[in-house]
Parts: structure tokens; C-alpha cells; sequence
């Protein structure tokens, strides 16, 4: 580690990849939305919300002509991720296909969102892109949307994980740093359903060959993988966690 | 067995990542705790019960860093002192 990294730009996590994110020296809970240009096809990944739409917007002009991207990858619909895609839609004048679940489509258009949708569960979990690049859907559902789903880019291997890997913390670096997995459990123990369920569908993920795993709030986790992926399986969360403190 | 020093551990590796290290190595130190950088406690002040310390360290947590110090580490304590049968303090 130890790069020095220039947070006011965007940055290219991988060859075509960026994070689109912004720092707030007060915030717990940054948000992080990405981009992959892959030439025809351009996604953007959970874009972000009303108060930060501006920033991100200039990001985004930094890395490609908006105008060119035609994908949208939400993994729920938490107004964190979704409120700036009618924003975008406005600023362009056009609409996009939405990635994600039939369960988080219904949800969507109450925020005034006019894009189409391509439900990933009706379509085999997976979308192939213009150049052949295949981009994998995988189900976490009540993780802690029921219709929770998160990314797979086979090329670069990276994980778009939404909530999951996300982190809670006042001292944020973009790459995960050594105390990452407690900033991660602070969100989790209080996001997650519970300790079954959460530990269920992260197992799904052993199966991937996954170099890094880029969440919606948080760090990037780019070293030693299967420990946070441990970490989850392992941790005790849910509501009956607080009993008798009502 | 564990002890009400294990539950002020947890917490204060939790804060780590919360806050990052050096500043929860400092805010523990002006309560007479001396606290190593992977979080163990090396020291605490004498007179005081690992109990007590634990309760006065949530208490001036949340008023220096404010409720999401206390949120942050809110269920991994109740799970911790469920599973140790150890009388939640706070
Ligand atoms: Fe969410
Ligand atoms: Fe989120």
C-alpha cells in the first residue's frame, strides 16, 4: 500500500475500471460507484445519490463521454445507489437498461426513474457484452434486500458486492487497510439479517476466482480476500443480537 | 473464561477500525489505558475494575466521537456477553 491517491479524481482500479466515489472528512458512510468502459458498452455501477451528483457527475466526464453509457448496475434499491440515476437521465436526456433484480425492478420507478430493465434472473444470471465480455450475476438475497445481487466481471475478476464488504468507518482510505474487517463488521452486525443467512450466500462466492472486491460503501479489498470472505461467514449479526434491550 | 477485559478489546479493535488506531490509542490513554497498536490492553490505571473501566470508556466514547461510537460495536458486545453469560454493564 501507502500510494498517495488523489480522491478529488476519479481512479482507475483496473485497466477500464474506475471508482467514481468522493471523501467527506465527516461521513461514516461514503459511497462508492464504479465504472467499466468496455469499449461498446459502457456500465455504470450503483451511481450514486441526489446531494453527491455533481461530484460524481464530474468524475464521470473525467473518464468518458457520459452520453456513451448504456448500462446500469444497481445492486438494490437503497437511495444511496439510486436516487442520482433520474438525475443522469436529465442530464443526458436518455435512458439506460438497469441491471438487477425482478424484486428491486419494482421498487425503482417509484424514484421517478424512466430507464428500462434487464432482470438479471430472468436472463440466466449473466449478460454478455458486445466484445464477449460476460458479466455474472450473483443472488444474496435478504443480504439485506431480498432481491440483493451483486456483480461479477469475469475479465478483470473484480466483485461489484454492494452492501456486502461494505464498511462503516471515519478513516477511510480506498483500499482496504489493516483495521478494514472491523469497519466491516460495524455494518454488517447492524445491516445483515442474520449469521445463516449471511453466511449462506457468501459461501456462493467460493466458487468465483475473485482478484478484488469493490462494495457500494466502504474500501476495496484487493489482498488477501478469502479472510474477509472468512470474516463474513463467520460473523454473528441480526436483530436478535439486541434482545432485551427494548 | 471471558472477561469484562475481552468485551473492552473487542471495542477498542472495533474503534480501530472505526476511527483508525491512533486516535483510539490516544483517547484510551487519557483514560489511564495503554493500549498496543493490535489493540491488546497493556495497562489500565489501578483501583478500577475491568467492569468499571469498560463502562467509563463507552460512556467517554460517546461523548468525544459521538453514537456512532457506541453504534458501531452496540451488537458485537450483546452477542459477546450473551454467549459468555456475562452481565451486559451498559
Ligand atoms: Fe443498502
Ligand atoms: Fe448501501
Amino acid at each position: 500500500m501507502g500510494e498517495e491517491l488523489d480522491y478529488s479524481r476519479a481512479i482507475e482500479i483496473h485497466d477500464g475500471i474506475y471508482w467514481l466515489g468522493w471523501t467527506e472528512e465527516n461521513s461514516a458512510f461514503r459511497s462508492n460507484p464504479y465504472l467499466i468502459d468496455d469499449g461498446e458498452d459502457v456500465i455504470l455501477i450503483e451511481p450514486g445519490s441526489v446531494p453527491h451528483f455533481n461530484t460524481f457527475y464530474s468524475k464521470l466526464e473525467s473518464v468518458v463521454e457520459p452520453e456513451r453509457v448504456n448500462y446500469i448496475f444497481v445492486s438494490h434499491q437503497d437511495p444511496d445507489l439510486c436516487t442520482g440515476i433520474p438525475l443522469l437521465e436529465e442530464r443526458l436526456n436518455k435512458t439506460f437498461t438497469i441491471l438487477t433484480h425482478t424484486r428491486t425492478t419494482f421498487l425503482l420507478p417509484f424514484y421517478g426513474i424512466k430507464s428500462r430493465y434487464y432482470a438479471v434472473d430472468m436472463h440466466g444470471w449473466k449478460l454478455k457484452l458486445k466484445s464477449g465480455r460476460e458479466l455474472k450475476f450473483i443472488f444474496m438475497p435478504y443480504c439485506h434486500f431480498p432481491g440483493m445481487t451483486v456483480m461479477y466481471d469475469e475479465k478483470s475478476k473484480i466483485l461489484f458486492s454492494g452492501d456486502l464488504f461494505g464498511g462503516l468507518s471515519y478513516d477511510w482510505s480506498l483500499y482496504a487497510g489493516e483495521w478494514y474487517i472491523e469497519a466491516m463488521k460495524a455494518f454488517h452486525e447492524h445491516y445483515m439479517p442474520s449469521k445463516e443467512i449471511l453466511r449462506h450466500n457468501v459461501s456462493k462466492l467460493e466458487k468465483l476466482d475473485i482478484a478484488m472486491i469493490a462494495p457500494q460503501h466502504g474500501s476495496i479489498i484487493r489482498e488477501d480476500v478469502q479472510r474477509y470472505i472468512e470474516a463474513l461467514k463467520n460473523l454473528e449479526c441480526g436483530e436478535y443480537m439486541l434482545l432485551g434491550e427494548e | 473464561m471471558a472477561t469484562y477485559r475481552d468485551a473492552l478489546e473487542l471495542v477498542i479493535r472495533r474503534e480501530f477500525g472505526v476511527y483508525g488506531a491512533e486516535k483510539i490509542i490516544d483517547f484510551a490513554a487519557k483514560l489511564g489505558i495503554t493500549v498496543g497498536r493490535n489493540g491488546n490492553i497493556i495497562s489500565t490505571p489501578p483501583g478500577k475494575s475491568d467492569r468499571e473501566l469498560l463502562v467509563e470508556f463507552m460512556n467517554r466514547l460517546r461523548e468525544e466521537f459521538g453514537e456512532v461510537s457506541v453504534i458501531s460495536c452496540r451488537v458485537a458486545l450483546n452477542s459477546f456477553f450473551m454467549k459468555n453469560n456475562l452481565e451486559n454493564p451498559l
